[in-house]
């Protein structure tokens, strides 16, 4: 995605703007003492004041600057967002398909997509990695994996 | 105050076989990720937490270390001959080390660097041993107000010193400090921003965050900005410096020893900014500063933060960098609190780590040179093996921590969050060393009030307490003028008449 880096700034300060509203209005839910004797609402709505009042100001100093120093700048790529995605799908088949399943399909799709190796190949480099470094973790160092679904 | 006798058996700890094994491990493991762009101490440390899980927590914290200042040697080697820093405190050294490189003098480069890495590392090391025990001692008596001072003070030195815009830091320190109250509120149990999910009472993970925020990120940036590079190879015979060299590099190395070690107390990128400080002085200093860019190699001072950043971590439980952090968490989960007691409490962890860095140090400066061509041959691995690699041993690091897979998917959404705010230029080290003050400072200011019954004014008592209170005045004052100032010639700067 081609974007600018004042469009991006922009952007993830209006994010913690919102989320210092967000912290704010969730704080102000909770007991909040009194100043005395602070109670578990009190520092989060501080938090998220400050955070909300150090935001404004960046606005405001960016804003002042113009946008004559802002440059072209490229956002993401397929890879990064095969990347992402495959951690994120791997979190959530971890500990239903286990860690050979789970590192051998995570490894295939990043191979497959990311390098000149071909399917194929890639799914081989992925189940043979995946069975090498199950071996490696789980049987000689002992950290503990999630086991194939049908063994445990 | 004697430290012989306890350095003795530190020594005694370190020099076991098993430690020495480790030590090694940990130093050729850090000079690996030194050397390969896209995974940095942070990353390299993460990467082997699990496989400390099962050690002592001597040996743990031996094989660690020796991954943090291992990650500055390597960092060197590719910012020489490739003009790639390894990590980022080692982009000065590309300036001055690549450009001897091409003029043919990679070997004296990287002796030089190698004995400067040696020299910065090793007196560190002596630093901290002479300045912890003390301070240890005198941090026996701060009370949990004094405490609260000495955090605050942490992060604001960290918001208007760490190089980046203080009001950009300063949001980076507040959005730390706001993940660090998900859970159940310290004190009274309520749970706080959990939205009824169980799983988010403990908090989140703080590996999980930091793994994903430097490792995940740097890999995702590194995509865009990796291509093959071709390195120069030095011979062996070329290794061998000139008499003439050591010489010329003796003066720049002391004072880089000197600035690395007053700048591993600074909260944020001290290894970093230690660096352009030193080389910067250098220049000013230099007969010829117009020579500089072209063949002057400052690597000490990076090198010369290890030791005192040490300080910070072991003496008062705060780490001044990320990388000190997973050093933090890897600590706390053998049960060994950083902090004022741990010297008295844990002398074997504190010894042997300190006797382990110099037998590290060592290490490093006799494997590395030698080992420089297969070093440089980890480079030629294309990056999309590499990374798909990473990933995976980064996914195992973090279930291993408390086998919940859920810590992956906060691993993935960080690394986006990571690769986003960097290209924002928001810099997340802020926000990691927030999320690890957070709880704690909270928790010292409510004790204090409950102390007091309500009266703020517990913050400003006690010779302690009125020792942070008058530094932090101090560095608002200090950074109010600086703004002001900057204001003022703006205004200056701006046409009389705007019309």
């Amino acid at each position: 995605m081609n974007t600018t880096g004042r469009r991006l700034e922009l952007a993830v300060m209006a994010c913690l703007l919102l989320l210092a509203v967000f912290a704010f209005w969730q704080a102000a839910l909770m007991p909040s003492g009194t100043l005395s004797l602070p109670g578990p609402g009190m520092l989060p709505m501080a938090l998220g004041a400050l955070l909300a009042l150090s935001v404004l100001a960046l606005f405001a100093l960016r804003l002042g600057v113009g946008p004559q120093s802002d440059v072209p700048l490229r956002l993401g790529s397929r890879q990064i967002g095969v990347c992402v995605l495959a951690l994120l799908a791997a979190g959530l088949l971890f500990e239903r398909a286990g860690f050979v399943v789970t590192g051998a399909l995570f490894l295939w799709v990043l191979l497959w997509m990311l390098s000149p190796l071909g399917w194929w190949r890639s799914s081989i480099a992925g189940v043979a990695a995946a069975l090498v470094t199950d071996y490696l973790f789980k049987d000689l160092l002992g950290v503990s994996l999630p086991s194939f679904p049908w063994t445990s | 105050m004697d430290v012989i006798q306890p350095l003795l058996n530190g020594f005694a700890v370190a020099l076991r076989p098993d430690n020495l094994l480790y030590c090694l491990i940990g130093c050729l493991w850090g000079t690996v990720v030194g050397v390969l762009p896209g995974l940095g101490p942070l990353a390299g440390l993460s990467l082997l937490l699990p496989l400390t899980y099962k050690l002592e927590p001597a040996s743990a914290i031996i094989m660690l270390a020796g991954i943090f200042y291992g990650a500055m040697y390597g960092g060197s080697t590719t910012s020489i001959l490739v003009r790639i820093p390894g990590e980022a405190a080692s982009i000065v050294t590309c300036i001055d080390g690549y450009a001897m490189a091409r003029k043919g003098r990679a070997g004296p480069a990287l002796v030089v660097a190698a004995i400067g890495s040696w020299v910065g590392g090793t007196a560190s090391i002596v630093g901290l041993m002479l300045f912890a025990p003390p301070l240890a001692k005198l941090m026996l008596q701060v009370g949990p107000a004094a405490e609260f001072g000495l955090m605050l003070l942490a992060l604001l030195a960290l918001s208007f010193v760490s190089g980046g815009p203080p009001l950009k830091t300063l949001a980076m320190v507040l959005v730390g400090l706001l993940i660090a109250t998900i859970g159940v509120d310290p004190i009274t149990a309520h749970p706080r921003f959990t939205f009824g999910f169980i799983q988010f009472t403990e908090g989140i993970s703080f590996v999980a965050i930091a793994l994903g925020l430097f490792g995940v990120s740097e890999i995702l940036l590194n995509f865009e900005e990796i291509a093959m590079v071709k390195a120069i190879r030095p011979t062996l015979r070329s290794l061998v410096p000139k008499l003439q060299d050591l010489r010329d590099s003796a003066p720049a190395i002391a004072r880089g020893t000197v600035v690395g070690f007053v700048f591993g107390f600074i909260p944020g990128i001290s290894h970093v900014v230690s660096t352009f400080v030193s080389y910067a002085v250098e220049r000013k200093l230099s007969r010829e500063p117009e020579a500089f860019g072209t063949g002057k190699i400052p690597e000490t001072a990076n090198n010369a933060t290890t030791g005192s950043a040490m300080i910070p971590l072991l003496v008062l439980g705060i780490p001044a960098i990320p990388a000190t952090a997973i050093l933090l968490s890897a600590l706390m989960i053998h049960n060994v609190q950083p902090g004022p007691q741990l010297v008295a409490e844990h002398p074997d962890v504190f010894w042997g780590l300190i006797a382990s860095m110099y037998i590290g140090n060592i290490v490093l400066l006799v494997l590395n040179l030698p080992m420089v061509g297969l070093f440089v041959n980890l480079l030629r691995i294309p990056y999309a093996y590499l990374a798909p690699g990473i990933l995976l041993i980064s996914m195992v690091g973090i279930y291993s921590v408390a086998s919940n897979s859920r810590d992956i998917v906060i691993m993935g959404i960080f690394g986006l969050l990571g690769y986003v705010l960097r290209k924002a230029k928001f810099d997340p080290a802020p926000l990691l060393l927030a999320i690890v003050l957070g709880d704690r400072m909270e928790v010292s200011l409510r004790r204090a009030l409950t102390i007091s019954q309500g009266d703020w004014w517990i913050l400003a008592q006690g010779a302690m307490s009125k020792i942070f209170i008058g530094a932090i005045v101090l560095l608002v004052a200090l950074q109010a003028a600086a703004w002001l100032f900057g204001f003022r010639r703006k205004l200056a700067d701006l046409p009389e008449n705007p019309k």
